[in-house]
Formats: C-alpha cells, structure tokens, sequence
C-alpha cells in the first residue's frame, strides 16, 4: 500500500525543483553566484527536514523496509521504481545531506561557475537520494550509474584534474562497473520473469555458471566504485587531486555507494561458488588499507591524507559489512553517519589552508597560525581517529570487536592501518620538519571568520550529540 | 473508389512536386520560403490523406506499415522546418533540395508498402539515385567532392547486385510477387542460386541503411554535403529501409534466413565495434554522428537478428529513441555557427556552454540519451536490447553492445569535455529562436517518452505485432 505522503518520492524530487529555480536564478557578476547558492542550500535543507520527518515514521531497524512507494514504468519488460527505506539508507542519506551542505559552506565565496556547480549538484543529490531509497533492482541501478553524470560534471568543470586522462578513464572504468551490474540485473530479471527487491536477490537460484557470472559481474560493479587495489590508481589520482571542496566531497561519496551496494546485494548465506571473492575481497581489503595508510603517512599532499583517511574508512566500513548480524550493520551505518560529517568538515577547513584562502603557502604547520581554525581542526581530526567525540567512537569499537571475533589477522591489520592514517592526517600540520618550508608568526595568515568557526563548532555539536544519541533527532 | 483513394497520399506529393516545378518555372521571385511552404503543405496533406484512410479502410493497411509511414512523415515535416534555417542564412535556393525530398518520401513511402520484389529494388535503387543527387545540393559545381563522387559508383555496383538479386531469384521461382517468392523459396531453400539471389538482394539493402561493412561511403559522403542533406539522410529514410528489411526478411526470405543469419550477425558486431572505434578517432563532430549512427544500427541489426516480432519491436524501439537524440544533435548542428560559418571541427566548439549554455545542455542530454544513460529515455532502448539479447541467451551479442556502448561512452566524454571544460576561443553567432523551438520539442517528446512510455509503447507493440 502507497503511503498517504509520498515522502520518498519528494525527497528525490525536491533537488530536482531546486535547479529548476538555480537555472532561473539571476546570477552576474553583482550577485557573484550567491542567488544560484541560497536556493541550492535552501533545497538541501528542504529535504534534510523531509528526511528528518520520515525517520519519524519508520521503525529504526536495520533491513526492514518501511514508506514502501511504487510507480510503475513499463509493462514489457515489467519496470517500476519503487522506494523505501530503513534507518539504515535514512541515516547515509541524512548524512550525506549535512556533507553536501558543509561542501556549500565552503564555496560560498566563489563566483566563477557556482549555478552551473549548484545545478549538478543538486542533481548529484536527488540521484543518490533515489540510489539510497531504491528498493528494487532496477531502481537501485537506474540511480547507481546515473550518477556518474553530475560526477563527471562536477569534477571535470571544478575539480581541476580535467586536464588529465585520469578522469576519461576513471569515467569509463565506473560506467564499466555500471554495465556489468546493468547485465547481472538483467539476467536476474529473465530469470525470475519479474524485477525483484534488493534483500531478495540472495534467494535466486540460477544455474552454477550463471550464478558465478552474475556474482562476478555484481562484484565486480561494486569493486569500481571502492578504490581497492589493483583498480585503486583511477580513483585515487582523481579524488585526490580535486581542490574544490565540494567536488571532492561529492567525488568521495562514491566509494560509499560501492560499500552500500554490498550491503544490499551481498547474501548473507553465500552461495559456494562466492566464498572465493570473498576471502579475495577481504585479503585484497587489508593489503590496500596498510598501503594507503603508508602512503598517506609518506606524503606531503594534505589532500591526499584526508583521501587516505576516508578510503581506510570505507575499507573498514567494508569489512564490517561482511559481518553476520544486522546490528552490526546498523553500527556501520552509525559510523558512517559521524564519518561523512568529520571528512566533509576536514575538507572545507583545508581549503582554508593550502589551496584555498592561502594559496602562497604550504599547509605544513600553518595551524600554529590560525588558532580558531586549529582547535576545531583538532576537534575533527580526533573524532575522526576514533576518539570519544562522536558516534565514530562506540560504532567502530563495536565494529572492530566484531572483526576481532570474525578474524583477529583482519583485524589487527584493519587496526593498524587505521591508526597509521591517524597518525598521517595529525602529523604534518603541527609538526615543525624543514626550517625552509616552515611558517613563522610574521606571516600574517588569516584565522577563518567567526562566522565561520560558529558553523564548524555547529558541526561539532552535531557530532557529539551523536555521541550522546546517534538517533539524538529523532527521539529528542 | 476505394484503390483510387489508396493513392491519394501518393496523387497529393506528386501535386506537391508538380506545383514546385511549376512555381520555380514560372516565378521569379521565389525565396526559400516559398518551396518549404509548398512542401510543407503537401507533406501535410499526404501524412493526414494516409491516416484517414487507414481508418475509413477499417485498418485494411498493415498496421506496421502505417506505422513507419507516419514516422518519416514526421520526421520530414521536422527535418524541412529545421533545413529552412540553413537556406535562409545565406539566402540559398532551395527548389532543389524541398523538391528531391518530397520525390524521395514518395519512393520511401511506396518502398515500405511495397509487396513485390522488382517494385522493391527499383524505388529503393531510385532512392539512392536521389541520395546521390541530394548530396550533391547546393555544392560548389567546380570542386571534385571525391567521396560523393565514390558513393556515387559504389551505389551503382550494389544497385547492380541488388537487381540481379531479383532477377536471379524472379528467374527461378517466376514472379515478383513477395508471397510467391516465399513459398518457392520455402521448398527450393537449400540451394546455392537461391541463397545467392537473396544474400545480393539482403547487401543491397544493408548498403543503404550503412550497415559495416557497406558504410565505407557514409561518414565522407555525409560530411561534404550540406547540413541539412547530411541532417536528412542521416535521420528520415532510416526508418523506410528498417521497414524494408523487416518485411523483406520476415515477408520473403525467412525459409532461407538461417543460412544468412550468422552474415547478418557478423555484420552487427562489425557496426557496432566501427562505430564505436570510428567515432573515437573523429575531430570532426558530424563524422563522429555519423559514425554514432552507424554504431545504432549495429545495435538494432544484433537485436534483430531473430526476424521475430519481438525482435521487430525491440529494434524498432532503440531506433525511434536513438533517432530522437540524433534528431536533437543534427538541430544543434545549425547552432553551430561562428562569423556565418558553420563549424564541424571539434575544437570549434570548445567551451560552449560558456556562452550557450542551453545548447551545451542540449547536445549533453541527447548524447546521454544516445549512450542508453538512465533515468533519459535512451535507458529505454537500451533496456529493452539487452533485455532481449539475454532472452536469446546471445552473451556474446550483449558483451558486443557493452563493448560498444564505453567506447561511444569514450566518444561522447570528448565532446563533453570540449564543450564543457575547454575555454572558448571563439565567439558563437545568435542562435535562430526556430532551432531552440525544434529542440524544445524533442526534449518535451523525450520527458513525455520519459514519464509515461507504456501507453506509446503498448500502442506500438500492438502495430508490430
């Protein structure tokens, strides 16, 4: 049965009459992009309050799809989309909401181009808002490769990487990704003679080499969108160089559709031929979080840190994912909430160093200079190592416990690399290395705004009541 | 009565034409406006004539045949409105371009009705005659044109082998007729002459839609006409010679249709992969459409590769989406202009949407469409082909398209980035209201496609089967 308010449908929508008025925006050189701006984050609030009010009539569980709506689209072959969600798909979407307005916070000062960034990435919204309540198969892979449009866009007009192949290539080898998962789901749907919900895929009996082709390809789908070794080099030399804030907090929301697309997809009962990919998904997994972490730990880029941080996270978000029980899937999904808020903060405080407000200097040691900035910088980079400042901190306590049971050689590797990153993202921005590069006091570098601090301290509250309550704004 | 009013579409182009030469004969101040007129109403006539009797005939006329008539109609009308621009830049006659394509939709419209060999080949082979003519539209009279002048033999050898193809098979079975030709070929199936009459026949008609390995001629030939001949050809008899095919092969030749198949397969996969690779290596923009468009009739030939009428409806469906999106790209075309001219190269079109961005917008959306991406209607075509080729099991078809679809993916990302992230280094002319008109439409014809393709779709289906 239809819900009386479709809140599903609107929440995808809304961004969609968001451009709609960013297109019809008057933007020149006197309003310097700002009408194109306030529309954009009114509609994301618009919709964090829609997304607000449908965690108030769901039950908080992990799986259990609620707000069930569905619209028909074809009868031959029989296409609908159908939406619904769970806390869980509620809780990424609300986060990634909150990024993606952090992100707007940090190109608010920027003129050149921001209707045509406010546009894509309002469409980048309303599609992954239709990927995270899609329910069936065919909805779920509409908004999965969809969204690999406004991403080109977005990173090719802002990212400053579009001089480069990199971004040709990791375009092609995500749509490669897509194609592969668009020719499993269609041999499922042949198969059953109907589309089929997400949680019902691991029920399909194919025959042994289809099932070994259709798991591959699904595998293999997801896999493009997580930058595990040996596909990790494309999306790394782009998300990594991107110096727009927002572009690459969208750009770095991808690999998390990967992670969800094994939540969704992967059975929890495996079929024998899929323990293979498994154990080589989850050797692979390790190997590439140490890696990244050392290499985080070797390079200079700051840029490319905050990257590491957030790929070891994912990987370990992965894993987690690979876990028997819900409730811990519910904890990732606690985790990753807190975790998209941290990077997303990190980003836009970085544009305030290096290759943002001050692109004559080098980030190394400049927050001895800005003190507003370091203390909430600190604030951040704590909770994002895991320290008792946010939702992070019990959920991946509860999630390592979990490997540590499933498998202590994972786990430890898993730690390890974890604190690696940490330790990459703290140490050069305090540490005083090579007295050439260093910064002294006469260098005159500018603090961020009070108003600017205000809205990160706004963050960091949001963090620890998160803490307190990861569900703190739905039971008061 | 009645076999008289069956021609009354046919009787009204035929006073079209003769109310055109009378007029360039007899007026001296004629515009280019005034043969679009002409045409214009004529075509108009002729399109509501074939409905109105399709109904007072209680749908006597094959409901597929009505179909494909009524969809060139239409894209005619839109292609000699878009075309006009081009005239009435630079002041151009425009006699002989209205005139040759209102003579080639009567060819067009008689070779899809058509239920007789010889009758077949010979308005097809007159159609390629006005190919050639078309092409050479509005050139300059002393410069060599060397691939139309190519085309132009080539089409006489495949004309050649298509009518000895009928010659060969009326020699052996002794009519024309397509329901005569089928039963003797039902019996006689197995035969070397036979197979050989209806393998030429079947390459002459692949010449003429630009399957691979047929399309050598295609991309050269399109580029050095004019655009709006190059925008014609590319688009409106597409969908005749895909009715042709249909009946051809479904009507006549399927008693022999298993020994030609692993052919047309072959021929497939090669339009797919040249189409594909083709319009990687392109600079020019309208020879990498070209190519794009030879890659969508490899699609619809591997999904067609069944002749049954699932297979009909499902080729024709990608046809119909994909040419809507080409539709748009060729009426962006005319907005491609700088200082009066009309500009082709790649580069000519750096940081478009930079200055227009609705047309930026515009060529984004139709080649979005055209690579299949959802939620654009081309996810429709596309879902509809590899649903199918599943349905056969044709693994190796599908991974072809997939194949296919990244390399055009390749293709198109260029353009994108051209348009898109390139800094103009030129300025672009005012853009005629009339082309933003025809584009406003094809894009209200895809979202209305978009968000309710099921009761067009199930009409369609119907027609096919």
């Amino acid at each position: 049965m239809q819900p009386v308010i479709p809140y599903l449908l609107f929440i995808v929508l809304l961004p969609l009459f968001g451009i709609l008025f960013v297109a019809a925006a008057k933007d020149n050189e006197k309003t310097g992009g700002r009408n194109a701006l306030k529309v954009a984050v009114l509609a994301v609030i618009a919709n964090l309050l829609l997304i607000v009010r449908a965690f108030t009539q769901i039950s908080l569980e992990y799986g259990k799809i609620q707000l069930v709506e569905k619209y028909q689209w074809l009868d031959s072959p029989e296409i609908s989309l159908v939406f619904g969600v769970d806390c869980f798909s509620l809780l990424l979407m609300l986060g990634i909401h909150l990024a993606v307005l952090i992100g707007l916070w940090g190109v608010k000062d920027e003129a050149q181009g921001q209707k045509s960034r406010m546009i894509f990435t309002l469409l980048f919204l309303c599609l992954i808002s239709g990927f995270l309540t899609a329910v069936d198969i065919f909805s779920f892979f509409i908004f999965f490769e969809a969204m690999l449009l406004p991403l080109y866009m977005l990173v090719g007009m802002f990212g400053e990487v579009r001089r480069q192949g990199t971004l040709f290539r990791f375009t092609l080898y995500n749509l490669l990704g897509s194609m592969l998962l668009f020719a499993a789901i269609v041999v499922i749907y042949n198969h059953q003679g109907r589309s089929i919900y997400l949680n019902a895929i691991s029920r399909v009996e194919l025959g042994q080499l289809s099932e070994v082709l259709v798991w591959s390809s699904i595998f293999a789908a997801f896999v493009s969108r997580i930058p595990i070794w040996p596909f990790h080099y494309w999306i790394s030399s782009v998300s990594a160089r991107i110096r727009n804030p927002l572009v690459f907090i969208i750009a770095n929301i991808i690999p998390l559709t990967g992670v969800y697309g094994f939540m969704r997809f992967w059975p929890k009962t495996m079929p024998d031929v899929m323990v293979f990919l498994v154990v080589v998904l989850e050797v692979v997994s390790v190997l590439t979080m140490l890696f990244i972490a050392l290499i985080a730990i070797i390079n200079k880029d700051i840029q490319y840190k905050i990257f590491s941080f957030m790929t070891v996270y994912y990987i370990f978000y992965l894993l987690g994912a690979f876990l028997p029980t819900d409730q811990i899937l519910l904890n990732v999904g606690f985790a990753i909430f807190a975790f998209l808020l941290i990077f997303a903060a990190l980003e836009v405080m970085l544009s305030y160093m290096g290759s943002g407000r001050h692109p004559e200097i080098s980030a190394e040691g400049c927050l001895q200079l800005m003190p507003r900035l370091s203390a909430v910088f600190t604030f951040m980079v704590l909770a994002g190592i895991g320290m008792p400042l946010s939702s992070m901190f019990v959920n991946n306590f509860v999630i390592m416990s979990g490997l540590l049971n499933y498998n202590p050689v994972t786990a430890f590797v898993a730690l390890g690399a974890l604190v690696l990153v940490s330790a990459a993202l703290l140490s050069d921005l305090y540490q005083r290395k090579k007295e050439d590069v260093m910064l002294r006091e006469e260098d005159q570098i500018a603090d961020i705004s009070a108003g600017e601090a205000v809205f990160m301290w706004g963050v960091a509250v949001v963090l620890v009541l998160s803490f307190v309550n990861p569900l703190w704004f739905v039971k008061g | 009565m009645e076999a008289l009013s069956f021609w009354i579409p046919e009787i009204f182009l035929g006073a079209t034409l003769l109310l055109m030469s009378t007029t360039a004969w007899l007026r001296d101040k004629n515009t280019p406006k005034t043969f679009y007129t002409i045409a214009k109403f004529g075509v108009w006539a002729a399109l509501a004539a074939e409905i109105i009797w399709y109904y007072q005939s209680g749908e006597a006329e094959d409901s597929q045949i009505m179909l494909f008539k009524v969809i060139v109609y239409l894209l005619l009308l839109g292609n000699m409105y878009i075309s006009l621009k081009w005239f009435l830049g630079d002041d151009r006659p425009s006699f002989r371009f209205y005139f040759l394509i209102v003579l080639m939709q009567l060819l067009l419209i008689a070779t899809v009705s058509a239920e007789d060999l010889l009758v077949l080949m010979l308005f097809l082979q007159g159609g390629v005659l006005l190919t050639y003519l078309l092409m050479r539209t509005e050139l300059d009279p002393d410069e060599a044109y060397p691939e139309i002048r190519r085309f132009g033999v080539i089409a006489l050898i495949y004309a050649g082998i298509g009518l000895a193809g009928v010659w060969g098979l009326f020699s052996l079975s002794g009519s024309f007729d397509f329901g005569a030709v089928s039963a003797y070929l039902k019996v006689h199936q197995q035969e070397a002459a036979v197979f050989a009459a209806c393998a030429m026949i079947l390459v002459s008609l692949l010449f003429v839609l630009g399957v691979a390995p047929f399309h050598f001629w295609m991309s050269g030939a399109f580029s050095e006409a004019i655009l709006p001949v190059s925008g014609y050809l590319s688009i409106v008899p597409l969908f005749a010679y895909y009715a042709c095919l249909l009946n051809l092969v479904s009507g006549v030749m399927m008693p022999v249709y298993p020994l030609l198949r692993p052919a047309i397969e072959v021929f497939a996969v090669l339009s797919v992969v040249i189409g594909a690779v083709g319009a990687n290596g392109e600079n020019n923009v309208r020879r990498l459409f070209v190519y794009s468009r030879i890659f969508v009739i490899g699609v619809v030939l591997s999904v067609l590769l069944t002749f049954s009428s699932a297979a009909g409806f499902s080729g024709f469906v990608y046809l119909l989406v994909s040419m809507l999106a080409l539709t748009g790209i060729y009426t962006v075309f005319y907005a491609f202009k700088s200082k009066g001219d009309y500009l082709s190269d790649l580069n000519d079109i750096a940081g478009l949407a930079e200055s227009k961005p609705y047309l930026a917008a515009a060529v984004l959306l139709f080649m979005t469409s055209l690579l299949g991406f959802p939620p654009l209607i081309g996810f429709l075509g596309m879902v509809i082909v590899v649903n199918h080729l599943v349905d056969l099991h044709s693994y190796g078809l599908l991974l072809t398209v997939i194949f296919g679809i990244l390399m055009m993916a390749s293709a198109y990302l260029r353009v994108i980035k051209v348009m898109y992230f390139d800094s103009k280094h030129r300025g672009f002319d005012r853009v005629d209201r009339g082309i933003y008109v025809i584009l406003l439409a094809d894009v209200v014809i895809i979202v209305a496609l978009l968000l309710s393709p099921r009761e067009l779709l199930g009409a369609v289906e119907q027609m096919l089967r």
